[in-house]
């Protein structure tokens, strides 16, 4: 589980020079980032990675081409 | 005709006054102007509305319409566009603070295709802080649903839906990356296409995520979308993005009805156990209705529609962090408590995650449409999976825990994003009001490129029910 702390949030944006405006929005920040590296953690065990090189725009782009073969 | 009646007529109405002579553009605008100075104060629909610039071209639409001069279907009609897009020597905030001041030297190629087909420009439409959705502050007054003043309009083109469901203005354009179009169509109870990637030019948008940003027409009825989309459509020199197929044949594809149309039902959003008894009893009967207008209907299944949300905030939160990290570094005080929160998320994703999610998760995503397309020539589900939320007075998202995040990334994402990470055209459509009196949207579906399929299932549709015919009471 990750887990991202607002201490660490305010860490790595201080880095960069960005400062949020108080500890509510760390604490937002710090709980969504958690959360979603959690989901996409979880996504790898259910969608197999069995793409090739294409990205989904060439991908739509080879859509079109069935649709007008 | 009443000043109200004026301001929910549709295109062809009012090019026929025009034509007529019964009706001037002068009038109409004035009407509309008139209309929103009443009631922008209360809805908040515009940022900005440009009366004297917008007088000026009616005037001048009145003279070439007089002297023979006819620019078409949207000659003299009043229309206005997210604040996201840029109007030359109007200001274009993007629903921000930090660009409440900025007005932009040259027009977004919609806004040239708008005014050579006649359209009259009425002003700049409220919105979420740079389309990133969720806000629940707004620098420029916060925008209410004429249907109940208490609930919310949907975003982030929340003035676009909200300007036509109170009549302040015929036709809008709006900007959908993840479902801004059709959200604020569907709460509203008007029509909203998100047309397919690349239909329509994006030279002149304040981007928020590039790779999904389309701009769409919406309009009262499918038939003043199609109007509006035949204006704006086709290859533009200035976005090598938009391409030529599909312009002309929007409008006249109308008239062909939908017997023979093959429509499949997405199981998976129909059977969510948080889809409102309202919406899916009105979207069943609206279903209902395309199977007596002679469409066959089965069913279809997107099984990881229900990841969109996760998938989308990993990718596209990065890549709109990316257009702003400057100006974060040096201004971050001047955005809104929902932008700067997400955009300092968006700067901290892991690199593997955001490159796995568009990379991998998107595209399974976006095969799944592909392949519950195949057998049919569109999909049908709700657009949102409940009415119109109440508005709440908040100061912060209130995240105390994962279980909050989650259900912001969770299933309310799977009714819209999947067909914006696939790039096909979806068509918001009112199919009747909840017991509350708040609208219910069906979507509508297609495959790319056949943007003309799903506005003749939506303007079919129409046809056959009367749900478009209403109007909010606003004292």
């Amino acid at each position: 589980m990750a887990d991202y702390t607002p201490a660490c949030v305010k860490a790595a944006l201080d880095g960069m020079g960005i400062a949020l405006q108080d500890e509510t929005e760390y604490v937002e920040v710090a709980l969504r980032l958690s959360t979603l590296v959690d989901a996409v953690l979880h996504l790898m065990s259910e969608i197999p990675d069995n793409s090739d090189a294409l990205m989904p725009h060439e991908l739509t782009q080879a859509d079109d081409v069935r649709r007008s073969s | 005709m009443t000043h109200e009646d004026i301001c929910f007529a549709g295109v062809d109405a009012l090019g026929s006054a025009y034509r007529a002579g019964t009706l001037s553009p002068v009038d109409v605008v004035r009407a509309h102007l008139e209309r929103i100075h009443r009631f922008n104060d209360v809805l908040h629909s515009y940022v900005t509305v440009t009366d004297d610039d917008a007088f000026r071209h009616a005037r001048d639409c009145e003279r070439e319409l007089r002297n023979g001069i006819d620019r078409g279907p949207l000659h003299g009609v009043p229309y206005a566009i997210k604040d996201q897009v840029t109007t030359k020597g109007v200001r274009t905030t993007a629903g921000s603070r930090l660009l409440s001041e900025w007005v932009p030297q040259t027009d977004a190629t919609v806004v040239t295709r708008m005014r050579d087909a006649g359209a009259i420009l009425l002003g700049k439409l409220n919105m979420c802080e740079f389309a990133l959705g969720g806000s629940f502050q707004f620098p420029f007054g916060t925008p209410r649903n004429p249907w109940n003043l208490d609930h919310e309009t949907g975003g982030s083109s929340n003035g676009a839906g909200s300007a036509l469901a109170a009549g302040l203005a015929t036709v809008t354009l709006g900007e959908d990356t993840g479902g801004s179009v059709r959200s604020p169509a569907a709460h509203c109870g008007v029509v909203g296409l998100r047309p397919t990637w690349g239909a329509v030019s994006r030279y002149g948008l304040v981007p928020a995520v590039w790779s999904m940003d389309t701009l769409g027409p919406m309009g009262r009825t499918v038939r003043d979308v199609a109007y509006a989309l035949q204006a704006v459509a086709g290859h533009d020199p200035f976005d090598p993005t938009a391409r030529p197929a599909g312009a002309g044949a929007y409008r006249s594809a109308l008239a062909r009805g939908i017997r023979g149309l093959k429509v499949g039902v997405i199981r998976d959003l129909m059977e969510d156990p948080a889809l409102a008894p309202d919406v899916a009893a009105a979207v069943r009967r609206a279903i209902a209705v395309l199977g007596t207008l002679g469409a066959s209907v089965g069913h279809a299944s997107l099984p990881l529609a229900k990841h969109a949300g996760a998938a989308y905030v990993a990718f596209g939160e990065p890549e709109a962090a990316s257009l702003h990290a400057t100006r974060l570094r040096s201004d971050s005080a001047a955005y809104g408590h929902v932008a700067r929160v997400r955009l300092a998320t968006g700067l901290l994703v892991p690199g593997f995650a955001v490159r796995w999610a568009e990379r991998v998760a998107r595209r399974a995503i976006t095969e799944d449409v592909f392949r519950a397309l195949e057998p049919y020539d569109v999909l049908v589900a709700p657009t949102s999976r409940t009415t119109a939320p109440r508005l709440e007075a908040k100061q912060n998202l209130g995240y105390t825990s994962k279980d909050d995040v989650r259900a912001e990334f969770g299933l309310g994402r799977a009714y819209t994003t999947p067909f914006a990470f696939a790039g096909v055209p979806a068509l918001a459509v009112c199919c009747g009001f909840s017991g509350a009196g708040l609208p219910v949207s069906l979507q509508i579906v297609g495959k790319r490129g056949a943007d003309d399929v799903v506005l003749r299932a939506g303007h079919a549709y129409q046809e056959a029910t009367e749900w478009h015919t209403r109007r909010p009471v606003l004292a």
